[in-house]
């Protein structure tokens, strides 16, 4: 990701950030490519939030948050269930990284009723099943400026349609990784 | 957990609709980050987060705590200027974290722990 995405961040003045569901397989903590979107400084302008329902996921971040000397407040929650209705529009920053591969539905189901480690990549059909139950919540959130960054892989663009309803889209990045070619999709608020 | 995680949390409970907000909070271990690693002392940001705090839920909570620190009934124009009162908010917002406590809801009562500085909000099958 490119520096010229920091300043996009700080010309919005962020001061809530919220990244939901930190651990990506193959590739790590989300915190890492958060860091590399902003510059070191810009961590002093917004609150970080981290959201999983796996407490090892949140284990992880927050000791990777000390080592970069970032600060990261993490909560163990489904979605944005516990915000408060303050919370609506305030959202600055969104960063999701959905569990995205394409699982059977009974699959889905059981990782996330055990809230274990399957839960961070079963997405059931097409692996959008976790995704499309979030959009409607990540837009509610987010503020009219907001900027919404969303993790994916190819196998997951039949979303695209949905998400067209409510934001314009950009693709920032394409890269292939083994086994999959993932895509950073930068979606804001559709202006009415 | 910080101040700031508590101010936008309720409670999710199954039918707990009215009244879930703020939690009351038990902090049985808390502890201030040094200064190498907290956030650093930003005013433009703490004004920015004086427009989105619920500031009586802040309010209320801190007078429980007996941390020693009294904030004012209502924001002001002039307050947010006040470096002693942004001094006071970076400590109370950025650099103090709740280790080990509870947060129980005003309503049903539901007790969410704060275990190593994280916060479970998680619900059972049977409470969602
Ligand atoms: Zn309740």
């Amino acid at each position: 990701m490119h520096s010229n995405q920091t300043q996009i961040i700080q010309q919005r003045q962020s001061s809530l950030c919220i990244l939901q569901r930190l651990v990506r397989v193959g590739s790590g903590v989300v915190i890492n490519s958060l860091q590399k979107l902003l510059a070191q400084q810009s961590f002093n302008d917004a609150i970080y939030f981290g959201i999983d329902i796996n407490i090892k996921a949140l284990d992880v971040t927050l000791r990777t948050a000390i080592q970069n000397n970032c600060d990261v407040q993490v909560i163990q929650q489904s979605f944005c269930h516990n915000f408060t209705n303050l919370m609506k529009g305030s959202v600055d920053v969104f960063i999701f990284n959905p569990p995205y591969v394409v699982t059977p539905e009974d699959e889905l189901m059981k990782a996330q009723q055990k809230r274990d480690i399957e839960a961070s990549w079963a997405g059931g059909k097409d692996g959008i099943q976790v995704l499309m139950a979030f959009i409607p919540k990540a837009y509610e959130f987010l503020s009219e400026k907001g900027v919404f960054y969303l993790l994916l892989i190819e196998e997951n663009l039949k979303i695209l349609k949905r998400l067209g309803k409510l934001f314009d889209i950009v693709y920032l990045v394409k890269r292939e990784c083994p086994g999959e070619r993932q895509v950073i999709l930068r979606l804001t608020k559709k202006q009415k | 957990m910080k101040l700031i995680t508590h101010n936008i949390l309720m409670c999710n409970k199954k039918g707990c609709t009215t009244n879930n907000f703020p939690l009351k909070l038990v902090a049985t271990n808390w502890k201030d980050l040094d200064t190498e690693n907290a956030q650093q002392y930003n005013p433009a940001l703490l004004q920015r987060l004086c427009e989105k705090i619920e500031w009586n839920a802040l309010r209320q909570t801190v007078s429980t705590l007996n941390w020693g620190v009294n904030l004012p009934e209502q924001l002001s124009a002039e307050l947010v200027q006040d470096e002693a009162f942004l001094q006071d908010l970076h400590l109370l917002l950025v650099k103090r974290q709740i280790v080990e406590g509870q947060m129980v809801c005003p309503n049903c009562e539901r007790v969410y722990e704060i275990k190593n500085g994280i916060p479970n909000m998680l619900l059972r099958e049977d409470e969602v």
